[in-house]
C-alpha cells in the first residue's frame, strides 16, 4: 500500500506555520485563531485565563489556592504545544488536559473546603447528642404529650400553611406571566412578542435567586417571621412554576384554540376556553407539587429568620435541647414524607 | 359572497401554498374543493377568515376586504364564517354543551369569559343545535369520550352557534368510517338546502364532492386546475388533477 492511499500515511495538511502558531500562543488562543480555529481558540483563552483567575481569586490567607498557579502555566504550556500542532495539521485530542483540570480543581476545591477525615472521624460521637434526642424524642411527659410535641405540631401546621400560602399567593402572576410568556400564545405582532420577552425574564430572574436568599432579603423589609418566609416563598415560585406552566401552554393542542379563534373569538376568549381547559390538570399537578417542594423549604426558612418550624428547630440545637430537636425533626420527616406522597399521588392521577 | 381575487400564499419555509387563485363563491352554493394532500386546499379555505394571513391578493366576504379589516371587522366577518376541521378541534376536557357554546364568543361581551359567563338564549340555542345533530343527549359529557362521527356533529352544531352565512368544512371527514361520512356530510347539505347557508368543503375523494356538492374546484400545486359541475369532471379531467397513476375510489 502506497503511501497515498493510506490517510494515515499522508502527510498531514498545515493550517499555517507551527512555530508561528506557538510563539502567538504566549496569548492563549491566539495560535489556534491564526491557524484558522476560531472556536477553539477562544475555548483556550477562557480556559487558561479563567483558571489562572480562579487560583489567584482565592486570596494570598489560608486557604488558598494561590499554590496551585503553576498548574495554570501547566495548561498555558499545553495550550502552545497544541496550536504548534494544529497548525502542523494535527487535531490533538483535548482529553488530557481536561483531565488535568478536573483533577488539579478537584485537589484546590479539597484544599479550600478544608476536608478533614480525621476531624471527622474524631469529632463524630459528638453528634451522639443528636442521634440520642433522635431516639429519644420528647414526645410524652405525665402521661399527657409533651409541651414540645404540642408546640412542635403548632409549628408543622403554621408550616404547612406557610408552603400553602406560599404557594397560592402568587398564582394569579404566575398566570398572567405564563400566558403572556408563551411562545404559541404571543406571535401576533411585535408588542406581544416583546411581552414574551419581557415575561420570560421575569421568570428567569426570580426563578434564579435561591428561596433562602430571597427570605433573608425579606426579613429585612417585614422582619423576621412566617410573613418573611411565605413572600420569598411566593417570589421565588413565579418563576419556577411560570416555566413549568409556560411550556405546558407550549405544548397543547393547536386545534382547539384555531377553532375558536375561527368563530370570532378574542385573545382573552381564546386563552379561557381554548387554552386553559387544556393545561388546567397539569397546573394542578403542578402547584400540588409546588406545595410539596415548599413544605421542605419553610422548614429551611425558618433557620435564617422565616418562621415556622425550621426557626424554633435552630434554637433547640443551639440551646442544647437535643431531645426537643429530636421531636422537630421526626415531625419535619413526617409532614415531608407525607407530603411527598400526597403530590405524587395528584401528579399520577393528571398527568 | 365570498370572491376571491390572485390571492397568493407563500409560508416562511418557501412553499408556494396558493398561486393568483381568483374564484367567486355565490351565495346558497355547496362548492367543493378538491385536489392531493398539499395543493392548498387548507391555505384556500383559512385565507378566507384569516386563519392564514395571503402574502397578496384580496379576499372579500359579503362586500368586506378581510385582508385589509380592522380587528373588530375580522372578528364579525369570522363570526358569519362557521369553520369545521378535520380533527373536530373541540377541546376534548369540556363538555359538549361548552364546547358548543364558545360557537357564540363572537356575539358574547369578552370579559364574560373571565367568569365563563353566556346568555340564556345562549344554552337553549346550543341544546337546540345539539338536537339537530341528533346528540342533545351528550350535552353533559366531555368532548373527548364522543366518537368521531359524534365529535365532528358537535363541531357543526358549534359553527351553527355562530348563525353563520357561510361553512367552511377543511376536510371535514377524512378522519371518518364511509358510513359515518355520510352521516356527518348529509348535515352539511341540510344547512344548505334548508337554511341557504352557503358551504365551502375540501374533500379529497372524488365521489363524495359528486354526491353532495353543487360545484367542484380542484386545485393542484397551489393552483386553480379546474371549476365547473361534478359531472364534468372524466376520466382526462380526473388524471389531470390527481396525477396520471389515480384511480377514482368509490365511496359509497
Amino acid at each position: 500500500m502506497t503511501a497515498k492511499e493510506n490517510p494515515v500515511l499522508e502527510q498531514a495538511e498545515r493550517r499555517g506555520n507551527p512555530g508561528a502558531a506557538a510563539l502567538l500562543s504566549v496569548i492563549p488562543g491566539a495560535g489556534h485563531i491564526y491557524a484558522g480555529a476560531t472556536g477553539r481558540g477562544i475555548a483556550w483563552f477562557v480556559w487558561v485565563t479563567a483558571q489562572a483567575a480562579v487560583f489567584y481569586a482565592t486570596g494570598s490567607k489560608p486557604p488558598s489556592a494561590q499554590s496551585f498557579l503553576p498548574w495554570a502555566g501547566v495548561l498555558w504550556l499545553w495550550n502552545i504545544v497544541d496550536a504548534f500542532w494544529y497548525a502542523a495539521g494535527r487535531t490533538r485530542s483535548l482529553a488530557g488536559p481536561i483531565l488535568l483540570t478536573a483533577a488539579v480543581n478537584f485537589a484546590a476545591g479539597w484544599h479550600i473546603t478544608q476536608v478533614d477525615v480525621g476531624e471527622l472521624i474524631v469529632g463524630f460521637p459528638k453528634m451522639g447528642h443528636i442521634a440520642a434526642g433522635l431516639l429519644q424524642p420528647d414526645l410524652w411527659q405525665e402521661g399527657r404529650p409533651s409541651p414540645t410535641l404540642t408546640h412542635s405540631l403548632k409549628l408543622i401546621v403554621d408550616t404547612l400553611y406557610m408552603a400553602l400560602i406560599g404557594t397560592v399567593l402568587p398564582i394569579p402572576v404566575t398566570m398572567v406571566l405564563s400566558v403572556v410568556g408563551a411562545r404559541n400564545l404571543t406571535s401576533g405582532n411585535w408588542l406581544t412578542r416583546s411581552l414574551y420577552a419581557v415575561s420570560r425574564s421575569i421568570m428567569n430572574l426570580l426563578r434564579s435567586i435561591e428561596v433562602i436568599i430571597i427570605a433573608v432579603m425579606m426579613t429585612v423589609a417585614v422582619g423576621i417571621g412566617p410573613f418573611a418566609g411565605v413572600l420569598a416563598l411566593a417570589i421565588h415560585g413565579i418563576g419556577a412554576q411560570g416555566k413549568l406552566y409556560s411550556e405546558a401552554i407550549e405544548d397543547i393542542d393547536p386545534g382547539p384554540v384555531e377553532a375558536i379563534t375561527a368563530t370570532g373569538a378574542t385573545w382573552l376568549q381564546r386563552v379561557i376556553y381554548g387554552v386553559l381547559p387544556q393545561v388546567m390538570p397539569q397546573f394542578i399537578a403542578f402547584t400540588m407539587y409546588r406545595w410539596d417542594i415548599n413544605v421542605r423549604m419553610a422548614t429551611v426558612i425558618g433557620l435564617v429568620g422565616g418562621g415556622g418550624i425550621g426557626y424554633t428547630l435552630y434554637q433547640y440545637i443551639n440551646t442544647l435541647q437535643w431531645r426537643q430537636a429530636g421531636t422537630a425533626i421526626w415531625l419535619i420527616s413526617i409532614a415531608v414524607i407525607l407530603m411527598d406522597w400526597a403530590s405524587a399521588v395528584v401528579r399520577e392521577k393528571y398527568t | 359572497m365570498i370572491r376571491i381575487e390572485n390571492l397568493s400564499k407563500q409560508f416562511p419555509d418557501g412553499t408556494r401554498a396558493l398561486k393568483n387563485v381568483s374564484l367567486e363563491v355565490k351565495d346558497g352554493e355547496f362548492v367543493s374543493i378538491i385536489g392531493l394532500s398539499g395543493a392548498g386546499k387548507s391555505t384556500l379555505l383559512r385565507c378566507i377568515n384569516l386563519l392564514v394571513e395571503p402574502t397578496s391578493g384580496r379576499v372579500e366576504v359579503d362586500g368586506i376586504d378581510v385582508t385589509a379589516a380592522p380587528p373588530d371587522t375580522l372578528r364579525r366577518v369570522r363570526c358569519m364564517t362557521g369553520m369545521i376541521f378535520q380533527q373536530f378541534n373541540l377541546v376534548k376536557r369540556a363538555t359538549v354543551l361548552t364546547n358548543v357554546l364558545t360557537g357564540r364568543l363572537g356575539t358574547t361581551p369578552p370579559l364574560w369569559a373571565l367568569v365563563n359567563r353566556f346568555r340564556p338564549e345562549d344554552y337553549r340555542d346550543a341544546m337546540a343545535n345539539l338536537e339537530r345533530v341528533g346528540i342533545a343527549d351528550k350535552a353533559h359529557q366531555k368532548a373527548g369520550e364522543l366518537s368521531g362521527g359524534q365529535q365532528q356533529r358537535v363541531a357543526i352544531a358549534r359553527a351553527l352557534m355562530q348563525r353563520p352565512r357561510y361553512i367552511l368544512a377543511d376536510e371535514p371527514v377524512a378522519s371518518l368510517d364511509p358510513a359515518t361520512s355520510h352521516s356527518v356530510l348529509r348535515y352539511l347539505e341540510e344547512v344548505n338546502r334548508q337554511d341557504g347557508l352557503t358551504v365551502l368543503c375540501n374533500l379529497h375523494v372524488l365521489s363524495l364532492a359528486r354526491r353532495y356538492a353543487t360545484r367542484v374546484i380542484a386545485l393542484k400545486g397551489g393552483e386553480l386546475v379546474f371549476d365547473g359541475l361534478p359531472d364534468e369532471i372524466d376520466e382526462h379531467r380526473f388524471k389531470a388533477i390527481y396525477g396520471q397513476d389515480a384511480e377514482e375510489l368509490e365511496i359509497h
